[in-house]
């Protein structure tokens, strides 16, 4: 058997070398110096990267096992945020308009007197009445006033 | 009839690979991510991301090799979008532990805190490799997840394994003597 280098040891390190290959590293290692260098270095170096990772890592069994729940697939699920968004702005904006119309207050005036005077000021005789001038004001029952004009 | 009796073999082995492999996945997770709470809703989106494949009728040979490649790249993206929180919760963790000798708690969450960096410094293929391998996945498995050569596996193991070792050697000699 050759010589085997860092990288090529590290199959018979992890054990995954078939029992023939490794019977034979093993003779080979035995009668070359060079090899079984290559190999306990390889090995401390193994154990270090094993020894620096086990630092970071947590015991599996600490972890509860948590009931699986299947959610929807994203697709469903957008589906559903979506029309469900959708359908309560409808709701909403139903409801706001519905309340609008209930709060409107029609304000009636149980009477109203108009008066119109004509002809205040520059009164022709000869104008017919409705091209006179006029003031127009509008007052409810206890005489306050709601609209005014001056015609032309 | 048929039909719910076919659901009902397929939930049942649902479970048994839920039960399998969920703490071998939760656990490479929290070597990668740190936090415990990342890992494990990220071992969860996996498996309802398996659940929704298998409800469509998709047929996945090798369940575990599927579920770690899925969560591999969840952990890439989420490290992509900066949302993993480096070695805060390892901080956290540390810092609960109760020890007499106060300077050998400082090396340790040191120590700690150093090899979640270094690890996080290495290509995501790298990383990935290292924390299977210390987990113990045989290299026919490590090849299925990182869709690698079988017989290569051994010779970049030995090339990261060499490169990491002396990368923290060389830096925090001190810690790591």
């Amino acid at each position: 058997m050759n010589c085997l280098n860092r990288l090529e040891i590290q199959r018979y390190i992890d054990k995954e070398a078939s029992r023939e290959e490794m019977e034979s590293f093993t003779n080979h290692m035995q009668n070359c110096a060079q090899c079984r260098s290559i190999w306990e270095t390889a090995k401390i170096e193994v154990e270090q990267v094993n020894q620096y990772l086990s630092f970071i890592a947590m015991d599996e069994q600490l972890f509860q096992n948590p009931t699986f729940k299947s959610k929807p697939n994203t697709f469903r699920k957008k589906w559903i945020f979506f029309s469900s968004a959708a359908a309560s702005v409808l709701i909403m904006l139903s409801v706001f308009l519905y309340q609008q119309k209930v709060n409107a207050k029609e304000e009636r005036i149980a009477r109203a007197n108009m008066e119109i005077e004509r002809s205040l000021y520059n009164s022709d005789p000869n104008k017919l009445w409705n091209e006179k001038q006029s003031i127009i004001t509008i007052t409810d029952e206890d005489g306050n006033l709601i609209y005014s004009n001056i015609t032309d | 009839m048929l039909r719910k009796s076919y659901l009902q073999i397929r939930s049942m082995s649902f479970k048994e690979i839920y039960t399998t492999h969920y703490r071998k996945l939760v656990g490479f997770a929290f070597q990668y991510t740190q936090s415990v709470d990342d890992s494990e809703d990220v071992v969860q989106e996996s498996f309802t991301r398996f659940w929704n494949e298998v409800q469509q009728g998709t047929e996945i040979q090798n369940a575990q090799a599927w579920l770690f490649k899925v969560m591999i790249n969840l952990l890439k993206t989420k490290k992509s979008t900066e949302r993993l929180r480096n070695g805060k919760e390892n901080e956290c963790d540390t810092k609960e532990l109760q020890s007499d000798d106060f300077q050998a708690e400082y090396f340790l969450n040191e120590r700690k805190k150093i090899i979640s960096q270094e690890l996080n410094l290495l290509p995501e293929n790298e990383k990935s490799l290292l924390i299977l391998y210390h987990r113990g996945l045989k290299y026919e498995e490590i090849a299925q997840i990182l869709d690698m050569k079988q017989s290569s596996v051994g010779t970049t193991l030995a090339r990261v394994i060499t490169k990491f070792r002396n990368t923290l050697k060389a830096k925090h000699h001190e810690l790591f003597e």
